[in-house]
């Protein structure tokens, strides 16, 4: 079988708090999941051990049939577009923030044409392209999300890891957004608590904790 | 030549001129008398021992003395410097020393014997004050600046791994926080260089035209010693961070919480 992810027995701690204990959960190559679960019992940290930015006590992370512990993490995380639900950008004009991204060492935009942005996707996410002007901490923060699903789109990566990305849209644009995961290639996996995505069809339903 | 000296009754009448202070303070509910008192003494206790252990140090003028007396500065100031910033004490000790040490030393060798061309590069007189000026400016700028550096990345740790999920080298990623600190400490002395002689004249340049030395000539050694401060606190803030950080991040680039302190200090 031809697994894009695989947690096997995974433990994740905060501190003395076991956030997750024998974690198991298979992802095949193109699959669309969903996990959803109350909010505040950590989903965002398996996401943060699958992309190495924390540690987990016990079990095994596999990224297309290898373990990621002791890879190479910048080809780990090369393989996922990542979008969270504050879309962290950093603070500043957006056009100069685009422009230092693709001046990253392993960058895989390919920003063309006079927008930065692609413009298909800017129509379909109803994303301004006089937005780029300006500051990032000036966008609403359904703005700031539509930036970072049009960037992770853009990045043009095998595997999507969503975190709460539909939560500052209205409802039309939501349905707009799970409808394009759905329909996408790539793999997905979706964190999310709102029941569209559910009622989408498209995606496993699986459960945490 | 030299100085008038001052009579320790005339400092003592100069002192007492703090007590009308206190009946104001008073008046306006400021209750800081007793601090002004300890400040005022720990001020006067601390240059008496330092008038007098550099009176016997400029008498020995032994080469290794100084340098011995230069080093220990550096601890000192290294010490201090660990006790103000977010990394445990343990883990900025060695990249704050050799921070700081290396460009000191450098530019005390070059001041000395390059600009000032004295005979002794080592000789007390010169290398303890120009040190000390060096050393109080990069003490001060690297306190900030690394303060700076990883309050910064500790508030925007979610910025970061971002830049790291774009495409971002641990380095690309580090940037925008490197620059702010390296801002924060150097700013500053830039700006006092530019507004420097417009409004007060700055105190080693009074000192020595105080001390029989030519305006002319004063001015010179003031250009020089703020060019050096500025190159000095520059390379010092630079290095320390970049020494630093080194083993402040694992292999996947996540910076080593277990080596910040519990809480850290504003």
């Amino acid at each position: 079988m031809d697994y894009d992810i695989q947690f096997k027995d995974l433990m994740i701690k905060f501190g003395k708090k076991t956030i997750i204990e024998g974690y198991n959960l298979d992802i095949k190559k193109g699959e669309k999941v969903l996990i959803s679960g109350k909010s505040g019992t950590g989903k965002s940290s398996l996401i943060k051990a699958l992309l190495g930015f924390i540690e987990y006590e016990a079990g095994e992370i596999f990224v297309q049939g290898s373990a990621i512990e002791g890879k190479d993490f910048r080809e780990v995380r090369n393989q996922f577009a990542y979008v969270n639900q504050d879309v962290t950008i950093r603070k500043g004009n957006v056009k100069n923030y685009l422009l230092s991204i693709q001046s990253y060492k392993h960058n895989t935009l390919n920003f063309s044409g006079d927008n930065l942005l692609d413009d298909e996707l800017m129509e379909y996410f109803e994303f301004d392209p006089l937005y780029v002007y300006k500051n990032s901490e000036d966008l609403s923060g359904g703005e700031r999300q539509r930036l970072g699903i049009i960037l992770a789109i853009m990045l043009k990566r095998p595997i999507f890891l969503l975190d709460e990305i539909t939560s500052g849209l209205d409802k039309e644009m939501k349905k707009k957004t799970v409808d394009y995961f759905a329909q996408c290639e790539e793999t997905v996996i979706a964190i999310s608590h709102d029941q569209i995505w559910e009622d989408q069809g498209a995606f496993r339903k699986v459960g945490w904790a | 030549m030299g100085v008038e000296p001052i009579g320790t009754l005339n400092l003592i009448f100069l002192i007492a001129l703090v007590i009308p202070i206190f009946i104001f303070n008073r008046s306006i509910g400021i209750t800081q008398t007793k601090k002004i008192i300890i400040s005022i003494a720990r001020m006067v206790i601390q240059l008496t021992i330092v008038g007098i252990y550099l009176q016997y140090i400029f008498d020995l003028n032994n080469i290794w003395l100084n340098i011995a007396y230069i080093i220990v500065m550096m601890v000192v100031a290294t010490i201090a410097i660990g006790g103000s910033i977010p990394i445990k004490r343990t883990i900025a000790f060695l990249p704050v020393l050799i921070s700081l040490l290396i460009p000191n030393i450098l530019m005390l060798l070059f001041f000395n014997g390059l600009v000032i061309q004295i005979d002794q590069i080592f000789e007390a007189k010169y290398i303890i004050t120009i040190g000390g000026m060096l050393l109080g400016n990069g003490l001060n700028g690297n306190m900030i600046g690394l303060s700076t550096f990883y309050n910064g990345l500790i508030k925007n740790e979610e910025v970061y791994h971002y830049d790291l999920m774009l495409g971002a080298t641990k380095f690309e990623a580090l940037k925008p926080y490197f620059k702010e600190a390296v801002l924060v400490s150097v700013n500053p002395t830039i700006a006092s260089i530019a507004t420097i002689g417009l409004v007060s004249l700055p105190g080693m340049m009074t000192g020595q035209i105080l001390g029989g030395t030519i305006p002319i000539e004063a001015i010179r050694y003031q250009i020089a010693i703020m060019i050096a401060i500025f190159i000095t606190k520059y390379f010092n803030i630079y290095f320390a961070i970049v020494l630093s950080s080194k083993n402040m991040f694992n292999t996947k680039c996540q910076m080593k919480k277990q080596f910040l302190k519990e809480e850290v200090p504003s």
